[in-house]
Protein backbone atom coordinates (compact mmCIF):
# COMPACT_ATOMS: atom_id res chain seq x y z
CA UNK A 1 0.00 0.00 0.00
CA UNK A 2 1.71 3.10 -0.99
CA UNK A 3 1.57 6.19 -3.12
CA UNK A 4 4.32 7.97 -4.75
CA UNK A 5 5.63 11.04 -3.26
CA UNK A 6 4.73 13.73 -5.97
CA UNK A 7 5.61 17.30 -3.57
CA UNK A 8 7.11 18.08 -0.53
CA UNK A 9 6.53 21.22 1.43
CA UNK A 10 8.26 22.75 4.33
CA UNK A 11 7.18 23.81 7.48
CA UNK A 12 5.89 27.50 8.01
CA UNK A 13 2.28 28.19 9.47
CA UNK A 14 1.85 30.30 12.15
CA UNK A 15 0.56 28.58 15.21
CA UNK A 16 -0.60 30.31 18.37
CA UNK A 17 0.10 27.94 21.24
CA UNK A 18 -1.40 28.02 24.58
CA UNK A 19 -0.05 26.35 27.38
CA UNK A 20 -1.59 24.31 29.99
CA UNK A 21 1.14 22.84 32.20
CA UNK A 22 2.59 20.52 30.17
CA UNK A 23 0.12 20.13 28.06
CA UNK A 24 0.07 21.81 24.83
CA UNK A 25 -3.34 23.15 23.43
CA UNK A 26 -2.35 24.56 20.20
CA UNK A 27 -5.17 26.49 17.96
CA UNK A 28 -4.43 27.19 14.55
CA UNK A 29 -5.48 30.17 12.58
CA UNK A 30 -7.23 28.66 9.66
CA UNK A 31 -6.56 32.45 8.04
CA UNK A 32 -4.31 30.50 4.22
CA UNK A 33 -1.52 32.05 2.23
CA UNK A 34 -1.34 31.57 -1.22
CA UNK A 35 2.52 31.76 -1.54
CA UNK A 36 2.21 30.92 -4.97
CA UNK A 37 0.09 34.38 -5.54
CA UNK A 38 1.71 36.23 -2.55
CA UNK A 39 5.52 35.83 -3.56
CA UNK A 40 5.78 33.94 -7.13
CA UNK A 41 9.63 33.92 -6.48
CA UNK A 42 10.25 32.16 -3.34
CA UNK A 43 11.48 28.64 -2.88
CA UNK A 44 7.87 27.80 -1.46
CA UNK A 45 6.27 29.13 -4.88
CA UNK A 46 8.97 26.61 -6.72
CA UNK A 47 7.72 23.77 -4.64
CA UNK A 48 4.41 24.19 -5.94
CA UNK A 49 5.16 24.74 -9.19
CA UNK A 50 7.40 20.74 -8.62
CA UNK A 51 4.32 19.80 -7.56
CA UNK A 52 2.18 20.83 -10.43
CA UNK A 53 5.04 20.01 -12.98
CA UNK A 54 4.67 16.34 -11.11
CA UNK A 55 0.97 16.24 -11.90
CA UNK A 56 1.74 16.72 -15.52
CA UNK A 57 3.77 14.04 -16.05
CA UNK A 58 1.33 11.74 -14.44
CA UNK A 59 -1.32 12.95 -16.60
CA UNK A 60 0.56 12.26 -19.81
CA UNK A 61 -1.68 9.86 -20.77
CA UNK A 62 -4.79 10.91 -19.90
CA UNK A 63 -6.49 14.43 -19.18
CA UNK A 64 -5.97 15.22 -15.59
CA UNK A 65 -8.93 17.59 -15.44
CA UNK A 66 -10.56 16.93 -12.00
CA UNK A 67 -9.06 16.56 -8.86
CA UNK A 68 -9.64 15.98 -5.25
CA UNK A 69 -6.98 17.06 -2.42
CA UNK A 70 -7.51 15.03 0.86
CA UNK A 71 -5.82 14.15 3.77
CA UNK A 72 -6.17 11.42 6.72
CA UNK A 73 -7.23 13.87 9.44
CA UNK A 74 -7.45 17.55 9.90
CA UNK A 75 -5.82 20.14 9.43
CA UNK A 76 -2.43 18.58 7.64
CA UNK A 77 -2.72 21.46 4.81
CA UNK A 78 -5.24 20.04 2.17
CA UNK A 79 -6.48 23.71 1.54
CA UNK A 80 -3.13 25.18 1.38
CA UNK A 81 -1.48 22.90 -1.27
CA UNK A 82 -5.48 22.93 -3.32
CA UNK A 83 -5.06 27.13 -3.25
CA UNK A 84 -1.25 27.08 -3.90
CA UNK A 85 -1.70 24.62 -6.43
CA UNK A 86 -4.28 26.18 -8.33
CA UNK A 87 -2.45 29.49 -7.90
CA UNK A 88 0.23 27.58 -10.46
CA UNK A 89 -1.95 26.39 -12.66
CA UNK A 90 -3.74 30.16 -13.06
CA UNK A 91 -0.17 31.78 -13.41
CA UNK A 92 0.21 28.87 -16.39
CA UNK A 93 -2.47 30.63 -17.78
CA UNK A 94 -5.02 28.18 -17.26
CA UNK A 95 -8.47 28.45 -16.29
CA UNK A 96 -9.26 27.74 -12.93
CA UNK A 97 -11.92 26.51 -10.60
CA UNK A 98 -12.14 25.68 -6.96
CA UNK A 99 -15.33 24.05 -5.32
CA UNK A 100 -15.89 23.47 -1.45
CA UNK A 101 -17.19 20.75 -0.83
CA UNK A 102 -16.12 20.19 2.39
CA UNK A 103 -19.52 21.04 3.73
CA UNK A 104 -19.07 20.32 7.70
CA UNK A 105 -16.45 22.74 8.43
CA UNK A 106 -15.73 25.18 4.95
CA UNK A 107 -12.80 27.18 4.59
CA UNK A 108 -11.77 28.32 1.38
CA UNK A 109 -13.82 30.98 1.25
CA UNK A 110 -11.33 32.11 3.86
CA UNK A 111 -8.68 32.62 1.31
CA UNK A 112 -10.01 34.99 -0.91
CA UNK A 113 -11.94 37.16 1.99
CA UNK A 114 -15.14 36.56 0.62
CA UNK A 115 -18.61 35.06 2.86
CA UNK A 116 -19.84 32.15 2.97
CA UNK A 117 -23.24 33.18 0.73
CA UNK A 118 -24.64 31.53 -2.19
CA UNK A 119 -22.44 28.36 -2.48
CA UNK A 120 -23.07 25.12 -3.83
CA UNK A 121 -24.97 23.67 -0.88
CA UNK A 122 -27.52 26.84 -1.83
CA UNK A 123 -27.77 25.61 -5.57
CA UNK A 124 -27.83 21.89 -4.63
CA UNK A 125 -30.88 22.93 -2.47
CA UNK A 126 -32.26 24.84 -4.98
CA UNK A 127 -31.67 28.27 -3.59
CA UNK A 128 -29.07 29.86 -6.24
CA UNK A 129 -28.56 29.31 -9.96
CA UNK A 130 -25.56 27.65 -11.06
CA UNK A 131 -24.08 31.11 -12.97
CA UNK A 132 -24.86 33.10 -8.87
CA UNK A 133 -22.42 30.37 -7.48
CA UNK A 134 -19.36 30.75 -9.06
CA UNK A 135 -17.55 33.61 -8.04
CA UNK A 136 -14.37 35.44 -9.78
CA UNK A 137 -11.83 35.79 -6.83
CA UNK A 138 -8.62 36.66 -8.67
CA UNK A 139 -6.88 36.53 -11.95
CA UNK A 140 -7.77 33.00 -13.94
CA UNK A 141 -9.33 31.77 -10.71
CA UNK A 142 -13.21 31.06 -9.75
CA UNK A 143 -14.45 29.69 -6.58
CA UNK A 144 -17.55 27.78 -5.78
CA UNK A 145 -17.79 28.18 -1.92
CA UNK A 146 -19.95 26.13 0.28
CA UNK A 147 -22.63 28.29 1.64
CA UNK A 148 -25.44 27.17 3.64
CA UNK A 149 -25.03 24.06 6.10
CA UNK A 150 -26.43 21.37 4.63
CA UNK A 151 -27.58 18.66 7.69
CA UNK A 152 -27.10 15.46 5.24
CA UNK A 153 -23.58 16.14 3.24
CA UNK A 154 -23.45 12.57 2.01
CA UNK A 155 -26.81 12.34 0.41
CA UNK A 156 -26.20 15.79 -0.90
CA UNK A 157 -22.43 14.95 -2.45
CA UNK A 158 -23.72 11.73 -3.66
CA UNK A 159 -26.43 13.52 -5.76
CA UNK A 160 -26.93 13.61 -9.79
CA UNK A 161 -27.22 17.41 -9.98
CA UNK A 162 -23.39 17.71 -8.22
CA UNK A 163 -22.46 15.83 -10.75
CA UNK A 164 -24.03 17.15 -13.48
CA UNK A 165 -22.93 20.74 -12.02
CA UNK A 166 -19.34 19.08 -12.45
CA UNK A 167 -19.58 17.70 -15.70
CA UNK A 168 -20.91 20.83 -17.13
CA UNK A 169 -17.75 22.71 -15.41
CA UNK A 170 -15.42 20.96 -17.25
CA UNK A 171 -16.07 22.35 -20.46
CA UNK A 172 -15.40 25.74 -18.92
CA UNK A 173 -12.37 25.13 -17.34
CA UNK A 174 -9.11 23.90 -17.50
CA UNK A 175 -8.07 22.83 -14.03
CA UNK A 176 -11.21 21.81 -11.21
CA UNK A 177 -9.67 21.31 -7.56
CA UNK A 178 -11.88 19.91 -5.26
CA UNK A 179 -11.46 20.47 -1.64
CA UNK A 180 -13.48 17.79 0.64
CA UNK A 181 -13.19 16.72 4.12
CA UNK A 182 -10.31 14.77 5.52
CA UNK A 183 -10.98 10.88 4.71
CA UNK A 184 -10.62 9.07 8.08
CA UNK A 185 -13.61 11.65 9.81
CA UNK A 186 -16.19 11.16 7.40
CA UNK A 187 -16.92 9.47 4.50
CA UNK A 188 -17.44 12.24 2.32
CA UNK A 189 -14.20 12.34 0.31
CA UNK A 190 -15.00 8.40 -0.82
CA UNK A 191 -18.23 9.99 -2.44
CA UNK A 192 -16.84 13.22 -4.03
CA UNK A 193 -14.24 11.11 -5.76
CA UNK A 194 -16.72 9.90 -8.53
CA UNK A 195 -16.34 13.24 -9.79
CA UNK A 196 -12.93 13.15 -10.07
CA UNK A 197 -9.80 12.31 -12.13
CA UNK A 198 -7.05 11.17 -9.48
CA UNK A 199 -6.90 12.13 -5.54
CA UNK A 200 -4.00 14.05 -4.66
CA UNK A 201 -3.23 12.78 -0.44
CA UNK A 202 -2.04 14.93 1.79
CA UNK A 203 -0.14 14.15 4.79
CA UNK A 204 1.58 16.17 6.93
CA UNK A 205 5.43 15.00 7.95
CA UNK A 206 5.04 16.38 11.40
CA UNK A 207 1.64 15.79 12.75
CA UNK A 208 -0.39 12.86 10.60
CA UNK A 209 0.47 9.80 12.72
CA UNK A 210 1.97 7.11 10.77
CA UNK A 211 -1.36 4.78 11.59
CA UNK A 212 -3.36 7.27 10.39
CA UNK A 213 -1.95 8.01 6.32
CA UNK A 214 -1.87 4.01 6.20
CA UNK A 215 -5.35 3.56 7.29
CA UNK A 216 -6.14 6.63 5.10
CA UNK A 217 -4.69 4.83 2.12
CA UNK A 218 -6.17 1.30 2.38
CA UNK A 219 -9.51 3.44 3.20
CA UNK A 220 -8.93 5.16 -0.97
CA UNK A 221 -7.95 1.32 -2.10
CA UNK A 222 -10.96 -0.22 -0.78
CA UNK A 223 -13.26 2.40 -2.09
CA UNK A 224 -11.49 1.89 -5.53
CA UNK A 225 -9.89 5.64 -5.51
CA UNK A 226 -7.40 6.54 -7.66
CA UNK A 227 -4.10 8.56 -5.59
CA UNK A 228 -2.19 10.60 -7.64
CA UNK A 229 0.27 10.73 -5.52
CA UNK A 230 1.06 12.02 -1.69
CA UNK A 231 2.13 15.38 -0.96
CA UNK A 232 4.20 15.72 2.31
CA UNK A 233 3.54 18.94 4.40
CA UNK A 234 5.46 20.70 7.31
CA UNK A 235 8.55 19.11 6.33
CA UNK A 236 10.53 20.39 9.28
CA UNK A 237 14.08 20.98 7.73
CA UNK A 238 15.77 18.79 9.43
CA UNK A 239 18.04 19.56 6.29
CA UNK A 240 18.06 23.14 7.35
CA UNK A 241 21.59 22.24 8.59
CA UNK A 242 22.95 20.32 5.78
CA UNK A 243 25.40 21.47 3.39
CA UNK A 244 23.84 20.46 0.35
CA UNK A 245 20.42 22.09 1.11
CA UNK A 246 21.81 25.77 2.57
CA UNK A 247 23.88 25.80 -0.53
CA UNK A 248 20.64 25.04 -2.61
CA UNK A 249 18.78 27.97 -0.84
CA UNK A 250 21.48 30.33 -1.47
CA UNK A 251 22.28 29.16 -5.19
CA UNK A 252 18.47 29.85 -5.68
CA UNK A 253 18.39 33.06 -4.15
CA UNK A 254 21.28 34.35 -5.64
CA UNK A 255 20.13 33.64 -9.07
CA UNK A 256 16.53 33.18 -9.29
CA UNK A 257 15.00 34.34 -6.01
CA UNK A 258 14.38 37.67 -5.55
CA UNK A 259 17.39 38.58 -2.93
CA UNK A 260 16.57 36.88 -0.21
CA UNK A 261 13.44 38.16 1.30
CA UNK A 262 11.47 34.83 0.59
CA UNK A 263 13.35 32.70 2.51
CA UNK A 264 10.37 30.51 3.45
CA UNK B 1 -10.27 49.28 36.23
CA UNK B 2 -13.07 48.95 33.62
CA UNK B 3 -15.97 46.95 34.08
CA UNK B 4 -16.50 46.43 30.31
CA UNK B 5 -19.83 44.76 30.71
CA UNK B 6 -22.66 45.93 32.96
CA UNK B 7 -26.34 46.81 32.57
CA UNK B 8 -26.32 50.06 34.53
CA UNK B 9 -28.62 52.12 31.72
CA UNK B 10 -31.70 52.60 33.40
CA UNK B 11 -34.80 51.56 31.25
CA UNK B 12 -32.81 49.69 28.57
CA UNK B 13 -33.10 46.48 29.24
CA UNK B 14 -33.88 43.75 32.47
CA UNK B 15 -30.83 45.70 34.19
CA UNK B 16 -32.05 48.40 35.83
CA UNK B 17 -35.83 49.65 36.07
CA UNK B 18 -35.20 52.72 37.83
CA UNK B 19 -32.66 55.59 38.28
CA UNK B 20 -31.91 55.37 41.54
CA UNK B 21 -31.41 51.32 41.42
CA UNK B 22 -29.15 52.46 38.68
CA UNK B 23 -26.94 54.77 40.33
CA UNK B 24 -26.73 52.84 43.41
CA UNK B 25 -25.57 49.72 41.33
CA UNK B 26 -22.55 52.45 39.97
CA UNK B 27 -21.90 53.59 43.52
CA UNK B 28 -21.44 49.96 44.85
CA UNK B 29 -19.20 49.49 41.77
CA UNK B 30 -17.49 52.50 42.81
CA UNK B 31 -17.09 51.72 46.12
CA UNK B 32 -14.82 49.07 44.71
CA UNK B 33 -12.71 50.51 43.00
CA UNK B 34 -13.91 51.07 39.85
CA UNK B 35 -12.91 53.42 37.83
CA UNK B 36 -14.74 53.38 34.42
CA UNK B 37 -17.75 51.11 33.38
CA UNK B 38 -19.12 50.39 29.65
CA UNK B 39 -22.96 49.95 29.95
CA UNK B 40 -23.69 47.63 27.90
CA UNK B 41 -27.35 47.17 27.78
CA UNK B 42 -28.85 44.04 25.65
CA UNK B 43 -29.58 43.68 22.49
CA UNK B 44 -32.18 40.54 22.80
CA UNK B 45 -35.27 40.90 20.18
CA UNK B 46 -36.57 37.73 21.25
CA UNK B 47 -36.99 38.54 24.90
CA UNK B 48 -38.37 42.05 24.00
CA UNK B 49 -34.99 44.40 24.14
CA UNK B 50 -34.29 45.76 20.78
CA UNK B 51 -33.33 49.56 21.64
CA UNK B 52 -32.47 51.18 18.89
CA UNK B 53 -28.68 52.77 19.08
CA UNK B 54 -30.16 56.21 18.87
CA UNK B 55 -32.78 55.54 21.60
CA UNK B 56 -29.72 54.01 23.85
CA UNK B 57 -27.62 57.21 23.10
CA UNK B 58 -30.33 59.58 24.22
CA UNK B 59 -30.68 57.37 27.14
CA UNK B 60 -27.23 57.19 28.16
CA UNK B 61 -26.55 61.15 27.72
CA UNK B 62 -29.24 61.62 30.13
CA UNK B 63 -27.91 59.10 32.79
CA UNK B 64 -24.26 60.06 32.54
CA UNK B 65 -25.90 63.76 32.83
CA UNK B 66 -27.18 63.03 36.24
CA UNK B 67 -24.18 60.42 37.00
CA UNK B 68 -21.76 63.81 36.55
CA UNK B 69 -24.61 66.03 38.64
CA UNK B 70 -24.06 63.28 41.28
CA UNK B 71 -20.46 63.33 41.39
CA UNK B 72 -20.07 59.87 41.09
CA UNK B 73 -16.27 59.70 39.63
CA UNK B 74 -17.07 56.69 37.36
CA UNK B 75 -16.20 57.34 33.51
CA UNK B 76 -19.02 55.99 31.54
CA UNK B 77 -19.46 54.76 28.20
CA UNK B 78 -21.73 52.92 26.05
CA UNK B 79 -21.88 49.55 24.10
CA UNK B 80 -24.14 47.10 23.73
CA UNK B 81 -24.44 42.93 24.41
CA UNK B 82 -25.67 41.74 21.16
CA UNK B 83 -27.53 38.71 20.90
CA UNK B 84 -26.38 36.82 17.76
CA UNK B 85 -28.92 35.01 15.83
CA UNK B 86 -27.87 33.46 12.30
CA UNK B 87 -31.35 34.97 10.90
CA UNK B 88 -30.72 38.15 11.86
CA UNK B 89 -27.71 40.12 9.63
CA UNK B 90 -26.33 40.70 12.71
CA UNK B 91 -23.02 42.76 11.11
CA UNK B 92 -25.26 44.80 8.21
CA UNK B 93 -26.98 46.12 11.68
CA UNK B 94 -23.68 47.22 12.79
CA UNK B 95 -22.60 48.40 9.51
CA UNK B 96 -25.58 50.80 9.25
CA UNK B 97 -25.19 51.91 12.39
CA UNK B 98 -28.36 49.95 14.19
CA UNK B 99 -26.25 48.27 16.40
CA UNK B 100 -23.34 49.61 19.17
CA UNK B 101 -20.06 48.47 18.93
CA UNK B 102 -17.83 49.42 22.73
CA UNK B 103 -17.64 53.00 23.43
CA UNK B 104 -16.74 53.47 19.68
CA UNK B 105 -14.20 51.05 18.84
CA UNK B 106 -14.39 47.66 16.47
CA UNK B 107 -15.19 45.47 19.30
CA UNK B 108 -18.19 43.55 19.91
CA UNK B 109 -20.16 42.30 22.98
CA UNK B 110 -21.74 38.91 21.61
CA UNK B 111 -23.77 36.52 23.60
CA UNK B 112 -25.23 33.80 22.13
CA UNK B 113 -28.40 31.02 22.98
CA UNK B 114 -27.36 29.00 25.97
CA UNK B 115 -29.11 25.84 24.91
CA UNK B 116 -28.40 26.14 21.29
CA UNK B 117 -25.33 26.78 19.66
CA UNK B 118 -25.59 29.02 16.33
CA UNK B 119 -24.73 26.73 13.63
CA UNK B 120 -21.52 28.91 12.26
CA UNK B 121 -19.57 29.05 15.54
CA UNK B 122 -16.34 28.68 13.73
CA UNK B 123 -17.18 31.34 11.06
CA UNK B 124 -18.67 34.13 13.35
CA UNK B 125 -14.73 35.76 14.05
CA UNK B 126 -13.83 35.69 10.57
CA UNK B 127 -17.29 36.76 9.33
CA UNK B 128 -17.14 39.89 11.75
CA UNK B 129 -13.62 40.51 10.92
CA UNK B 130 -14.66 40.44 7.00
CA UNK B 131 -16.50 43.89 8.06
CA UNK B 132 -13.21 45.22 10.69
CA UNK B 133 -15.23 43.88 13.95
CA UNK B 134 -13.65 42.23 16.70
CA UNK B 135 -15.84 40.08 18.81
CA UNK B 136 -16.02 39.82 22.24
CA UNK B 137 -17.31 36.99 23.50
CA UNK B 138 -20.04 37.97 26.75
CA UNK B 139 -19.59 35.32 29.51
CA UNK B 140 -17.98 32.46 27.71
CA UNK B 141 -17.95 30.36 30.63
CA UNK B 142 -21.84 30.17 30.76
CA UNK B 143 -22.62 28.24 27.67
CA UNK B 144 -22.54 23.70 27.90
CA UNK B 145 -21.86 23.79 24.08
CA UNK B 146 -18.78 25.80 23.80
CA UNK B 147 -15.74 23.93 24.82
CA UNK B 148 -12.38 25.55 25.69
CA UNK B 149 -10.83 24.16 22.19
CA UNK B 150 -13.13 25.98 20.11
CA UNK B 151 -12.60 28.99 22.24
CA UNK B 152 -9.09 28.93 21.56
CA UNK B 153 -9.66 28.41 18.05
CA UNK B 154 -11.74 31.95 18.20
CA UNK B 155 -8.88 33.26 20.41
CA UNK B 156 -6.26 32.72 17.48
CA UNK B 157 -8.48 33.98 14.82
CA UNK B 158 -8.92 37.64 16.79
CA UNK B 159 -11.41 37.11 19.62
CA UNK B 160 -11.72 38.41 22.92
CA UNK B 161 -12.69 36.54 25.87
CA UNK B 162 -14.87 37.99 28.58
CA UNK B 163 -15.78 36.03 31.79
CA UNK B 164 -18.69 37.00 34.65
CA UNK B 165 -16.42 37.37 38.22
CA UNK B 166 -19.86 36.43 39.55
CA UNK B 167 -18.67 32.81 37.88
CA UNK B 168 -16.25 32.14 40.11
CA UNK B 169 -17.75 32.83 43.24
CA UNK B 170 -19.24 30.36 45.46
CA UNK B 171 -22.77 29.81 44.43
CA UNK B 172 -22.67 29.75 41.13
CA UNK B 173 -23.47 27.03 38.78
CA UNK B 174 -20.97 24.61 38.98
CA UNK B 175 -20.07 24.13 35.67
CA UNK B 176 -19.68 27.65 34.95
CA UNK B 177 -17.77 28.42 37.68
CA UNK B 178 -15.26 24.96 36.58
CA UNK B 179 -15.07 26.82 33.09
CA UNK B 180 -14.29 29.83 33.87
CA UNK B 181 -11.63 28.41 36.38
CA UNK B 182 -10.16 26.46 33.65
CA UNK B 183 -10.32 29.40 30.81
CA UNK B 184 -7.98 31.19 33.10
CA UNK B 185 -5.85 28.62 34.08
CA UNK B 186 -5.46 28.59 30.20
CA UNK B 187 -4.65 32.59 29.92
CA UNK B 188 -7.78 32.75 27.54
CA UNK B 189 -9.43 34.91 29.42
CA UNK B 190 -9.09 39.00 28.10
CA UNK B 191 -11.23 40.48 30.38
CA UNK B 192 -13.54 39.67 33.98
CA UNK B 193 -16.62 42.18 33.95
CA UNK B 194 -19.64 41.87 36.48
CA UNK B 195 -22.45 41.13 34.18
CA UNK B 196 -24.32 43.13 37.15
CA UNK B 197 -28.29 43.31 36.58
CA UNK B 198 -30.73 45.08 39.77
CA UNK B 199 -30.54 41.17 40.76
CA UNK B 200 -27.08 40.20 40.63
CA UNK B 201 -24.78 42.07 42.35
CA UNK B 202 -20.99 41.64 41.92
CA UNK B 203 -19.16 41.27 44.99
CA UNK B 204 -15.99 42.79 43.30
CA UNK B 205 -14.04 42.22 46.45
CA UNK B 206 -14.15 38.58 46.42
CA UNK B 207 -13.56 38.19 43.24
CA UNK B 208 -10.51 39.92 42.91
CA UNK B 209 -9.29 37.82 45.37
CA UNK B 210 -10.23 34.76 43.03
CA UNK B 211 -7.97 36.44 40.76
CA UNK B 212 -5.03 37.52 42.39
CA UNK B 213 -3.03 34.32 41.52
CA UNK B 214 -3.27 34.67 37.46
CA UNK B 215 -0.88 37.46 36.69
CA UNK B 216 -2.35 39.05 34.43
CA UNK B 217 -4.87 42.65 34.28
CA UNK B 218 -8.64 41.58 33.31
CA UNK B 219 -9.60 45.38 33.85
CA UNK B 220 -8.25 46.94 30.89
CA UNK B 221 -9.36 49.33 29.15
CA UNK B 222 -11.26 49.30 25.94
CA UNK B 223 -9.49 50.91 23.19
Amino acid sequence: MTANLIGKLRRGRAKVEYMKKDKKRVAQNPGYRIVSMENPLSPAAEAFRRLKVSLDFLGVDEKLQVMQVCSAVQGEGKTTVLLNLGAIYAEDGKKVLFIDLDLRRPRLHRAFKIENKLGIADYLAGYAKAEEIVKHVSANIDLINCGIKAPYPTSVLGSQQLKNLVEDMRGRYDIILIDCPPVLTVTDACITSRLTDGTIFVVSASTTEKAAAKEAVSVFRQNNIRILGCVMTEVSCGLRGSFYYNNTLKYYNANYGDGGTAGN
Amino acid sequence: MTDIHAHILPDADDGSSSLESSLAMLEREVAFGITDVVLTPHYHPRRGYAKTAAELKELFAAFAEEVAARGIPAGLSLGQEICYGEREDVVGMLDRGELLTMNGTNKVLLEFSVSRPPDDISEIAYKFSLHGYKVILAHAEIYPWLDLKTIASMKAEGCFVQINGGSLLRGSAGAAKRRAKALLKDALVDWVASDIHSFRPCDWGKVREKLRKYPADFFGKIG
